[in-house]
């Protein structure tokens, strides 16, 4: 799978995103890494281009409330409704819940074992197979867990 | 479903959706053969150097230099895969800051078990973005060493990229690399040490017979790009160094051929087994050159 590993807005901690983005590599997924402090439009602008299956948003700042739907919303106009996203750092379990409403399959917290993410992209490759819905705009209820 | 020019899918990637262009790419990268009549020869420029010289940076620079002059620039930018999982880790686009994402094309690219090859479908993926309107392909790799560097072999112009304490312009010299490379950009001239690696560089050409000119730039402050720009515009076809080029692209998808070929694997148990000699493993994958 082609999947996209993003830092969006102005958090510089992405030590966590490198170790995710080099476990996919070895759970053999093509992974392309943003870099620091992209915007909602250049993390879409970069999964357009590169053709990704996946967008994995990393983000430790306490902004996802705000990037992260817009990020959801910008790929449903862009008619990338296939794509998933899922989100991996510190985000409150009250925060939750507006991120899946908008599209979210995956949320990985603190403690998250390095092999939860590779057997999501499994899972969410199993359910393309299948013709279940697995992308942002594709809705349905399904979520990892 | 053959790509062609009357493909849906083509016909958007033409008319600036980059949506369909990314997808006609990945088809391309799986295996699918196009079929589009070449109207212009692709402008390829290749970019290889060893890993920290600055290669990405100094291509943001020159992407966004075209840019600025309304050319459309894409880039290729190729990474190894891992050996053991297949996967790869494709970082190249974290130093695209400068150049305007609008203007300029980014897509990485995994080897995929063919480290230092050529990439299946590389050439069509040029002719593709080619004739749908990009001006400028540039191909980035890192590579120094021997069979590291025949992915840029493709292209029709080539920039060494090196820079103060490497000393890599040796190997490079070693790995045969000077004969295909048309200029040497010597980076990260903001640094001190540069005059001196430029000088070292220079000294190490002195013993080639018409060495590549070495071009003083840094991507950092911009200064030297507009001059590299100039010389990288203003190179003349050369027969010898287009041989060189051809030799290595060639022999690099050969290799690939034998080692997609479905007898590959057996043969090379056979030798590791001492069943058969080298020569007769050799003969056998000839034999079957159909299946190659």
């Amino acid at each position: 799978m082609r999947v996209v590993i993003a830092k969006a807005g102005l958090d510089g901690h992405d030590r966590g995103a490198k170790i995710i983005a080099r476990a996919m590599r070895d759970g053999g997924h093509e992974v392309i890494y943003t870099g620091l402090r992209r915007t909602p439009e250049q993390i879409v602008a970069i999964a357009r281009d590169e053709d990704a299956s996946a967008i994995g948003i990393s983000t430790l700042s306490g902004a996802h409330a705000r990037l992260i739907p817009s990020i959801c919303q910008l790929l449903r106009a862009e008619g990338m409704d296939e794509v998933t996203v899922f989100v991996g750092g510190i985000i409150p379990d009250i925060d939750r819940g507006p991120l899946y409403d908008c599209g979210v399959r995956a949320i990985f917290g603190p403690g998250t074992s390095v092999n939860d993410p590779i057997r999501f992209l499994e899972n969410v490759n199993e359910r393309i197979q299948q013709n279940l819905p697995v992308g942002v705009g594709q809705g349905g209820t399904w979520r990892w867990s | 479903m053959e790509l062609n020019s009357k493909s849906p899918l083509f016909e958007k990637a033409k008319n600036g959706d980059r949506r369909s262009l990314a997808k006609l790419l990945t088809r391309i990268e799986n295996g699918e053969e196009i079929d589009i009549p070449t109207t212009k020869a692709p402008w390829v420029l290749g970019v290889t150097g060893p890993p920290g010289a600055g290669k990405s940076t100094l291509i943001d620079r020159l992407a966004s230099h075209w840019s600025e002059n309304k050319q459309r620039v894409a880039i290729l930018a190729v990474d190894p895969s891992s050996p053991i999982s297949g996967g790869a880790l494709l970082g190249d686009r974290a130093r695209m800051v400068h150049s305007n994402p609008a203007q300029v094309y980014f897509r990485s690219i995994s080897a995929r078990g063919n480290h230092g090859g050529i990439p299946n479908g590389l050439e069509a993926m040029i002719q593709a973005l080619s004739e749908s309107g990009w001006d400028r392909v540039i191909i980035e790799t890192v590579g120094v060493g021997q069979g590291e560097f025949a992915v840029i072999s493709v292209a029709d112009r080539i920039l060494l990229v090196d820079g103060p304490d490497r000393g890599d312009v040796l190997q490079a010299e070693k790995a045969g690399i000077l004969e295909i490379a048309d200029l040497i950009a010597c980076n990260k001239s903001d640094l001190p040490g540069s005059l001196k690696a430029m000088k070292s560089i220079e000294d190490g050409l002195s013993y080639s017979d018409n060495p590549p000119p070495v071009i003083s730039v840094s991507s950092l402050t911009g200064d030297g790009i507009e001059n590299l720009v100039f010389r990288i515009e203003a190179l003349e076809p050369d027969l010898g160094k287009s041989t060189a080029r051809a030799k290595i692209s060639l022999e690099s998808i050969m290799i690939s051929r034998i080692r997609r070929s479905p007898l590959y694997d057996d043969v090379i148990q056979d030798i590791s087994q001492n069943k058969i000699t080298l020569k007769q493993g050799a003969e056998r994958m000839e034999e079957n050159y159909g299946g190659i």
